[in-house]
């Protein structure tokens, strides 16, 4: 049964606290598959082993403990890591915060309370990539549903796939937040002259201008995000999902979504592709 | 746009900053915008819904965002602006909406924010509400960091 387990590293200088980790850790739910003393050696044994969760202490005597996250963080952005520390001053937590670090313990610690956090961590993960994969299909069909209105004419949907954090925008994308129960966001992005030639139709009219095509892919952007926040809504008991008004981000630029967990589908078009891109987390501890 | 509902953001650099390691946070000055805001070269977008409703933008070079990056882990050296840097400002926005969150709430305002989005280009644009929105300049430890509100008139 051991590959149930979530397999955890210790990073600590000091025997007598890796014990005490390793003895507050649920033996049927945890495997340690690894302990290291030094920073070197947490990074190395983090390469080689790919544990789910690191406990990090902060002091260490080749390099501090937020270094060695860091180094981490670089071999893998999305590692779960929980700093255990005797001390806790606003600075360790703020810096901690700056590289993506939310999840602090203070020596000496209740050892059901790191096992609690442990697994609190790590479970929340599982649901929600689960949730952002059922979303992110709900979404799609909402996709599909609004552009057969507004097209009145098939249009085809790629299947979903995982995003990238970063996103290179044709030129044209609305950013629609989600908040409520699980924030996220949507992004539908096109070329320009798909965006024109779309206004075009749906505003019946030749000469569209910028500030039309803005409005009109927000609108779409608006039709698309409502209907797939509905169905979210109707579906599951998260708790009601809204929606911030969108914004329109104009010209060749990447777009960064940092911490989340994003899927993508494009949709062909008479008029040119869609990408569409919902994804869930991003915010502190959210993944 | 009711001011009442900018001063909790402001408020939040106020806050947050120094716990970060920033020393000097001063208020510049204060214009309306009519279309869009043209970025710096990073944009970091984040939407609020409930009793505040719109966007905020916060505009900076990319220059300033890796040392803004680099003095909130510390001082560790920031080459480029790559994805831990990018983590660390979008975290410091996170920080800051959750702050004014938080202080609109003990004045009985709610509000809900969702993620941080990091838009990187020298010749965007970005509509951010479709009215005018308020753009207040700050500079913080000598880099300049344009603050834009785009709440909707309700």
């Amino acid at each position: 049964m051991s590959h149930d387990k979530y397999r955890i590293l210790i990073v600590d200088d000091s025997p007598f606290s890796q014990s005490i980790i390793k003895s507050s850790l649920q033996e049927d739910r945890f495997q340690v598959v690894g302990t290291a003393s030094t920073g070197l050696e947490g990074v190395e044994q983090f390469r080689e082993l790919k544990p789910q969760m690191v406990t990090m202490d902060v002091t260490m005597p080749d390099m501090d403990g937020l270094e060695c996250v860091r180094r981490i963080l670089d071999i893998d952005p999305d590692a779960n890591i929980i700093m255990i520390s005797s001390m806790r001053d606003q600075e360790l937590v703020g810096r901690s915060r700056a590289l993506g670090v939310a999840h602090f313990l203070q020596k000496p610690f209740p050892p059901e309370e790191l096992n609690r956090l442990a697994l609190d961590i790590l479970q929340k993960r599982e649901q929600h990539q689960h949730d952002a994969h059922v979303f992110a299909e709900l979404f799609r069909q909402a996709l599909q549903d609004s552009l057969l209105a507004l097209q009145s004419a098939p249009v085809t949907l790629s299947e979903l796939s995982e995003q990238e954090s970063e996103y290179a925008s044709q030129g044209i994308a609305v950013v629609i937040g989600i908040t409520g129960g699980r924030s996220g966001k949507m992004i539908l992005d096109c070329a320009p002259e798909t965006a024109l030639a779309t206004a075009r139709r749906i505003l019946r009219k030749d000469d569209v201008d910028d500030n039309e095509m803005r409005y009109a892919v927000a609108e779409i952007g608006n039709i698309i995000a409502g209907h797939g926040v509905s169905r979210i809504n109707d579906r599951t008991s998260i708790g009601n999902l809204r929606l911030t008004s969108p914004s329109i981000l104009f010209g060749k630029v990447g777009i960064i979504n940092p911490k989340m967990i994003g899927f993508r589908t494009t949709a062909q078009t008479g008029e040119g592709p869609w990408n569409l891109l919902v994804g869930f987390g991003g915010v502190f501890g959210g993944r | 746009m009711d001011v009442k509902h900018i001063d909790p953001f402001l408020e939040a650099l106020h806050n947050v900053l120094p716990m970060l390691g920033f020393q000097q946070i001063t208020r510049g000055k204060l214009s309306v915008g009519e279309r869009f805001v043209s970025g710096k070269g990073v944009i970091v977008l984040i939407g609020t819904t409930g009793d505040v409703a719109g966007n905020i933008a916060y505009n900076l070079t990319e220059e300033v965002s890796k040392k803004i990056a680099s003095t909130m882990m510390g001082g560790m050296p920031v080459d480029t602006f790559d994805a831990l840097a990018q983590s660390a400002v979008s975290e410091l926005v996170n920080m800051l909406t959750a702050n004014a969150a938080m202080t609109l709430e003990s004045r009985q305002i709610k509000m809900d924010i969702s993620p941080p989005t990091i838009i990187l280009g020298q010749n965007s644009t970005v509509t951010i509400c479709n009215s005018r929105f308020l753009t207040v300049e700050y500079v913080v430890d000598g880099m300049k960091i344009d603050v834009n509100f785009g709440f909707n008139q309700k």
